[in-house]
């Protein structure tokens, strides 16, 4: 069953387009990972390297053993050699043919046999050794193809979590016209957050982008890469490039460069700050119109890639910040007013004295005291940004709840005898928070401007990480526009979904007013 | 009042002093820095003495609070050898500051503030003086195309983040772009000597887009509240009286529904204000002002307790100030509130 108050919210034009702008904003920066990365998602690979190395070492450890048997040491010892190069020869094997090892296999095989000479053995060993290394000599070797996904094996379980909380999203919008809202959430998140834990237990590989390139480090000169399938902005957040730094966006006639990664000599042509720019393997060619589409950073970082990923923390932190004002000043806001007297006065003084601050300066003093070693950064700026700015919904709840506690339902419980708390949480709180919802929006709004602002400022910003506002922040300057617009339009337009949420929940909430404001 | 004020002062005190991370321990971490023979631990521990970090935090508060100073040198009242009698807020002492000794945190607070105050009052004058117009017309013309291409406009306005939109101006109106207006600092130093109107003219020109800036996203807030109350306005029963007396939709507008409806636009200013002082950190440090919120900032980077307590606090009287003037103000043109006694 969907209310009046609801309906009116869906058919208003302010709330589809905000809406819709918060649902795309939110998209790709849950999937900022498949969007921008320097990880292949799939890489068909042949790895000379490993095979070239393994074959290299097989008379090393042949020797070591013989060294061992000389010198009459602990039984263990030798095992350990005779270990190694047991695992060398499987690592070899699928590579080769089976005869290739059957002298070196059964020099093996004697080793492990009781009352034999072992300096013999030894020797042996080592003839053996010396003889599968040069069978398996230049171009008799053949790695095998491998096929793996280092892109998914590298999501650990939040980056899983954020990814399919979109699908949950829209799994419990469906849910919901069956079920109870609190039952759909359930429903829809239950398999999720299971399969993010999962992922979360098992997670070995290290993060998901560092500094410098992996993709050199994939394309080395013994790896034979057959394929490699990269998301559509083949860099990484945190992938520099020295070599190609304050590049403008590339399809600009000021990002130009010739074929080599040289400067034209066009007047406005970029010039590189090395003298020649170097492209890494799988990108994008250097004067390629699409290879940087809002242009680089300071260290040749992509600002496409960064302005994805820097989404992911503005729009969370305006999230949680939000329901977590929210929450406080819930129930402070329906304790007051439901409640009164005594926590009245020292709820309604308090909002009194928090209403007095610039939020922005006691937000900028926290954050700046903040030891990131003993609280996370992102975590601050969420609890400094709730602990200022509950104060609005608190006085919107109060309203309410002076308004629903002298209603007949109140009355009603009451005289049946229901405990006061009872009353409070199950029948004056759900009537009280109802109004107060379009607070959360501007709230969620403000929060994204007041991290934006505070990162900018180069405050309460993790530096593993991008944001919004840093990005602004770190390019400013009017000679290189390109690289803050972009962030400066993302945190705007975040913004202005939620205002525009906000102002549509007010628009149904009030109906006298939504009636006569209609087209 | 009183209350407010004492309030004010012990949320600062603790927000300071409850975030993790010991203001000292950042200071001693700077201050190795700078040399490497004196004996760090002594030092230290003297900063602490004399800073009073390691007395209790009642002792730490009411010396911040004032008027007496409780530090060693302190008060003789208090144990001090009296030297420096007085300190704190109510004596207007904030000490020096920490990275500067021998400049006293009050002298310069007191040259900022001649830089913030005109600054802020004149974006809140120019957010009034745009607003009440354009949410009055907006209101009266409801329903037309024009007014909900201003309700867009002042909705575009409020989402814009204020560090955007400064730097957006000055790419564009600044020597990069139309090369209409300076864009950094209060005044260009060529004009030192100067003729007294070329010097006003110029300090004019240099706070266009600052005080715009600064008044932008409050100037849109509160037009959409003085829009919101003309549309109550207008629906109430004594404009409808009005209407069937037969007077004439300007009279009614004009005599009956705006007087009504601008004066609770007039309590807005408690709202308004602290986001325009929090505002100035943003604007001060894009523009090159140096202003209170400038000093804040530089406060904050170089981790100055004395600087960081004095220019929150202040920020916040500030604020308080003009509350009161707001409600003074209120209870001036409405007699119903006056009646009911002098409002907090």
């Amino acid at each position: 069953m969907r209310s009046a108050v609801e309906q009116r919210f869906s058919a208003s034009r302010g709330a589809r387009v905000g809406l819709a702008i918060l649902a795309i904003l939110g998209l790709l920066a849950a999937w900022a990972p498949f969007l921008a990365s320097d990880v292949p998602f799939v890489l068909v690979a042949r790895d000379l390297g490993t095979l070239e190395r393994a074959r290299s070492e097989l008379v090393p450890l042949a020797e070591s053993y013989e060294r061992a048997a000389r010198e009459d040491q602990a039984v263990s010892r030798l095992f350990a050699d005779v270990a190694a190069l047991e695992s060398r020869i499987d690592r070899l094997a699928p590579a080769a043919s089976a005869r290739d090892f059957t002298a070196l296999r059964a020099a093996l095989a004697k080793t492990r046999e009781s009352n034999v000479d072992r300096v013999a053995v030894a020797a042996e060993l080592v003839a053996a050794a010396r003889l599968t290394r040069d069978a398996l000599g230049p171009g008799r070797l053949v790695a095998p193809r491998e096929r793996t996904f280092p892109l998914l094996t590298r999501l650990d379980g939040f980056d899983v979590l954020v990814a399919l909380a979109p699908i949950g999203v829209a799994l419990a919008l469906r849910l919901r016209r069956k079920l109870r809202t609190t039952r759909a959430v359930v429903f829809a998140f239950a398999p999720i957050l299971a399969v993010s834990a999962v992922v979360g237990v098992l997670h070995v590989e290290p993060r998901l982008s560092a500094q410098g390139s992996l993709k050199r480090a994939i394309a080395r000169v013994d790896v034979e890469v057959e394929s490699a399938v990269f998301a559509p902005i083949p860099f990484g957040f945190a992938e520099t490039n020295l070599s190609e730094s304050w590049r403008p966006p590339t399809w600009l006639s000021s990002a130009r460069v010739d074929v080599d990664g040289r400067s034209t000599s066009a007047s406005r042509a970029y010039v590189p700050s090395a003298g020649r720019i170097e492209a890494n393997p799988f990108e994008p060619a250097i004067d390629a119109l699409h290879r940087h589409v809002l242009g680089t950073d300071a260290l040749g970082r992509d600002i496409a890639a960064r302005v994805l990923w820097g989404g992911r923390r503005s729009l969370a932190i305006g999230a949680a910040a939000a329901v977590l004002l929210f929450a406080i000043g819930s129930v402070l806001g329906v304790a007051a007013g439901f409640l009164g007297g005594f926590v009245d006065v020292v709820v309604s003084r308090t909002i009194e004295v928090v209403l007095c601050f610039p939020a922005f300066f006691l937000v900028l003093v926290a954050v700046a005291w903040t030891d990131p070693d003993v609280v996370p950064m992102s975590l601050a700026v969420v609890l400094v940004i709730a602990a200022v700015g509950w104060t609005t919904t608190a006085r919107l709840v109060r309203a309410e709840a002076l308004r629903v506690a002298a209603s007949g339902h109140v009355l009603a419980a009451r005289a049946l005898g229901v405990a006061r708390v009872e009353i409070l949480f199950r029948h004056v709180l759900p009537n009280a928070v109802g109004p107060a919802i379009v607070a959360f929006g501007f709230a969620a709004g403000g929060a994204i401007g007041v991290e934006s602002s505070l990162a900018f400022l180069g405050l309460g910003v993790d530096v593993a990480f991008p944001s919004w506002g840093g990005l602004v922040g770190s390019a400013r300057g009017a000679d290189r526009s390109w690289a803050w617009i972009a962030p400066g339009i993302a945190v705007f337009l975040a913004v202005l979904a939620w205002v525009l949420v906000a102002e549509a929940a007010r628009a149904a909430l009030e109906p006298r007013r939504a009636i006569r404001s209609a087209p | 009042m009183i209350p407010t004020f004492l309030g004010i002062t012990i949320v600062v005190f603790l927000a300071v002093h409850a975030a993790p991370g010991d203001p000292a321990a950042v200071l001693e971490d700077a201050l190795s820095g700078m040399s490497s023979d004196v004996d760090l631990a002594a030092r230290g521990a003297r900063f602490r003495a004399e800073h009073l970090l390691d007395a209790s935090l009642a002792r730490q508060y009411l010396h911040f609070l004032g008027p007496f100073d409780l530090s060693p040198d302190g008060h003789a009242w208090f144990g001090g050898s009296g030297r420096r009698a007085w300190h704190g807020l109510l004596a207007f002492d904030f000490g020096d500051e920490w990275g500067r000794p021998g400049v006293p945190v009050a002298r310069e607070i007191a040259r900022r503030l001649r830089v913030t105050v005109p600054l802020t009052a004149a974006a809140l004058f120019f957010a009034y003086i745009v607003a009440i117009p354009l949410g009055a017309w907006s209101a009266l013309r409801d329903g037309t195309k024009r007014s909900s291409a201003i309700a867009a406009l002042l909705v575009l306005l409020h989402a814009m983040p204020a560090f955007w939109l400064a730097l957006l101006l000055i790419l564009l109106l600044g020597p990069t772009g139309l090369d209409l207006l300076p864009v950094f600092g209060l005044a260009s130093s060529a004009s030192a000597n100067a003729s007294l109107a070329e010097r006003a003219y110029d300090v004019v020109l240099h706070s266009i887009l600052p005080i715009f800036v600064l008044a932008a996203g409050s100037l849109a807030w509160l037009a959409r509240h003085v829009r919101g109350s003309v549309l109550q306005e207008l629906d109430a029963d004594y404009v409808r009286t009005a209407r069937a007396t037969g007077l004439g939709e300007r009279e009614v507008v004009r005599r009956h529904a705006l007087p009504n409806a601008l004066l609770p636009v007039l309590t807005l200013l408690g709202g308004a204000l602290p986001a325009l002082v929090g505002g100035s950190v943003v604007v001060e440090s894009v523009f090159g002002i140096e202003g209170l919120g400038a000093y804040a900032y530089e406060g904050l980077l170089r981790r100055d307790l004395n600087v960081i307590l004095a220019t929150t606090t202040l920020s916040a009287v500030l604020t308080l100030v003009g509350m009161l003037l707001s409600d003074v103000a209120y209870a001036l043109v409405d007699p119903r509130i006056r009646v009911g006694g002098v409002s907090a």
